[in-house]
């Protein structure tokens, strides 16, 4: 058990140079990952979109996808599937829910 | 009369419910962003006349673009809001419909995709949800034709709510409503969900491009094909050519004989309205145009152009657009007219306008890529591929020269809601591809009329022969063409399909073909197309673009002349 532990701290620090609670931003969520909104910051006619489909802070989305070379990123919020630019989701700070690993914050 | 507006986010099937209750026929599809303009519609019912008007989505009442503007400012002026709302999508939906409660107008609210709540797992208290929100509630399927009378009946007991929402308060009230009126069921991913997962995948989307490009080209070739020569070419030369050369041949003039069946046996060659126009649009071109029209149909209404427009999107930035333009450019591989109009729903201006360059410049309308490629293939499928392939190159680098002299910065986010995939209904399919084939022959037949009369017209009064004389020689000079294309090219102008059939008795050699056809789909619009984009843009902004392509092609076609030119002497 100890073990297992100490493998799963150091698989995340090796791969997610966060530390403990991690505010990152959408192109940095993994794919299939889920998410909690912290932060939109933009205030384009798109973000505005957004909001209005219920994108605000509180709100869980999953990342579903993600063209290469910083294509559109595919997100799914309660059964809605839509996608935003690479830049917009530079924009989108949020909280992944569920580290991996099954280590529940 | 009691005006009656649909209100609802886009894709929510307002288009159709239009047509249910009006019974008026209109394109529906399945993707965001359909309809762009305002339908009107009457419909009686319990012995009052009620006007009812279709108009664009809206995500929200703070307005974005040029459309938005057009539905915000339609639901404040009607005496009923019918706010309708995807039930399989209840939450994103409510937001839009606490903003309309608030105009203080009598509202329902219309519950579409009924049918597809149960096996997503979705169970909404309507009763519930009535009193909520305090205005009539009235679940229908738009698809199956399900409760559209309930639909009329509720209208008449449209009232005022008493509801009250501060606007902060929003998403906590909405909270609270689906608390209260919908129940979600865990349930598995259906087949359809697998597939569209696959298509927005990064690898999995560029195969399914690939494959969906690669089996549209083959359906429409070999069905067209076959259409033509198992059941248009008989019916042509066995029964109505016959027919009609009977009927003529009694005519004892000789003038209005010409004008009818010309005087040629080969009805590519005769140029008369009842042989050369119908061969070209019925015989010639028709058959694919059905077979692209069934097959971008079932493309359509299944929900893959918004899947295609992410996978496209990389692409489409290096020309300063993104993948939602891929949408009005694939319309405009059938028809310019409705592509220029699925532009509008492009926010920006400059985005506008680059598209409709890239829709007008890159590939021909069906009917001239049709005649371009029958006749091409005379000398052979170099010359055919060689004509796209210059078409496109020059529209790419067309939009590269237009995007980096603009200057990058003000192209807005790229942004795409995705329609659940669905199974395409047939009648649906039946009835768009209906309305399609009528506007094609509404538009068609009376500009092959108009265009080989006016021919002969001009022929008699002289004209043609002045104007050729005019332009001969820089038509001779610059582009290596016989003074004789000179009436072609004014054809063009009505129909683009028939100014290239006009080619054959002029005996071109290939690359004078080439030339040619460059020069016949780049030159000029034809009538409609160049009548709706002054309508999308203004008449200046239309002429200004219509003058700049026709400098570049005149630029291009020379300079393809001096190529082959300098080739032919070199070897």
């Amino acid at each position: 058990m100890q073990d297992m532990l100490f493998w799963q701290t150091k698989v995340k620090e090796k791969f997610m140079n966060f530390p403990e609670a991690q505010h990152i931003n959408i192109t940095q969520l993994e794919n299939g990952k889920s998410a909690t909104v912290l932060e939109l910051n933009d205030n384009s006619d798109t973000m505005r979109k957004l909001l209005a489909m219920g994108i605000i802070p509180g709100a869980v989305i999953t990342k579903k996808s993600a063209i290469p070379a910083k294509g559109p990123i595919i997100l799914e919020k309660d059964r809605v599937q839509f996608a935003i630019g690479y830049n917009m989701a530079q924009n989108i700070i949020v909280e992944p829910l569920d580290m991996g690993m099954g280590i529940s914050e | 009369m009691k005006k009656v507006i649909l209100a609802g986010n886009p894709n929510v099937g307002k288009s159709l419910l239009f047509s249910r209750m009006t019974g008026v026929g209109i394109v529906t599809a399945n993707y965001a962003g359909t309809t762009v303009e305002l339908k009107l519609g009457h419909y009686r019912y319990g012995g009052k006349e009620y006007e009812i008007i279709d108009g664009p989505g809206l995500y929200s009442l703070d307005e974005y673009s040029e459309t938005d503007q057009i539905a915000i400012k339609l639901a404040e002026d009607g005496d009923v809001i019918v706010n309708v709302v995807d039930s399989t999508n209840l939450e994103r939906s409510l937001n839009l419909t606490l903003q309309l409660l608030a105009l203080h107008r009598p509202m329902v609210v219309c519950l579409n995709f009924w049918d597809d709540t149960v096996h997503k797992g979705i169970a909404i208290q309507e009763t519930e949800l009535e009193e909520l929100l305090d205005v009539p509630v009235v679940p229908v399927s738009a698809l199956y034709n399900e409760r559209i009378t309930e639909l009329l009946a509720s209208v008449a007991n449209a009232r005022i709510s008493k509801v009250a929402i501060e606007p902060h308060e929003q998403w906590n009230c909405i909270k609270r409503i689906l608390a209260r009126a919908q129940v979600l069921k865990h349930r598995h991913h259906t087949p359809l969900e697998r597939i569209s997962d696959f298509m927005l995948h990064p690898v999995g989307g560029i195969l399914t491009a690939v494959l969906v490009l690669l089996s549209t080209l083959f359906i429409v070739r070999y069905m067209g094909e076959g259409l033509i020569r198992y059941l248009f070419e008989p019916f042509y030369f066995r029964l109505y050519d016959p027919f009609v050369q009977s009927i003529v041949s009694k005519i004892p003039l000789d003038l209005l004989r010409g004008l009818l069946v010309g005087h040629s046996a080969d009805p590519l060659q005769s140029f008369g309205i009842l042989t050369s126009g119908i061969f070209i649009a019925l015989i010639q071109v028709f058959p694919y145009f059905f077979s692209f029209y069934l097959v971008f149909g079932f493309l359509e209404d299944f929900g893959y152009l918004p899947r295609l427009a992410v996978v496209l999107d990389k692409f489409f930035h290096r020309l300063g657009l993104h993948g939602y333009s891929s949408i009005p450019v694939m319309l405009g591989l059938g028809c310019k007219v409705p592509a220029f109009m699925a532009a509008r729903a492009l926010t920006n201006r400059r985005e506008k306008i680059l598209t409709i360059i890239l829709i007008f410049m890159s590939v021909p309308c069906l009917s001239q890529s049709v005649m371009i490629v029958s006749l091409g293939m005379r000398y052979g499928v170099g010359t055919v591929l060689a004509i796209f392939g210059i078409l496109i190159a020059s529209a790419l680098v067309m939009n590269f020269c237009l995007n980096k002299a603009y200057g990058k910065g003000d192209l807005p986010e790229f942004f795409t809601e995705f329609p659940s995939c669905r199974i395409p209904s047939i009648r649906l399919m039946a009835n768009k591809l209906r309305i399609r084939i009528i506007e094609y022959f509404s538009e068609v037949l009376p500009m092959i009329a108009v265009g080989v009369l006016l021919m002969n017209v001009l022929n008699l009064l002289h004209i043609l022969s002045f104007i050729t004389d005019l332009i001969k020689t820089p038509v001779v000079w610059l582009l290596g063409l016989p003074p004789e294309i000179a009436p072609v090219m004014l054809l063009n102008f009505l129909r683009k399909d028939a100014s290239v059939a006009l080619l054959v008795p002029l005996n071109l050699s290939a690359p004078q073909f080439v030339v040619a056809c460059v020069f016949l789909v780049l030159s000029t619009p034809c009538v409609a197309s160049l009548l709706t984009l002054t309508k999308e843009l203004g008449m200046k902004t239309a002429l200004k673009i219509f003058g700049g392509i026709f400098m570049v092609t005149i630029g291009l076609t020379a300079f393809l002349h001096l190529m082959f030119t300098l080739f032919a002497v070199l070897h």
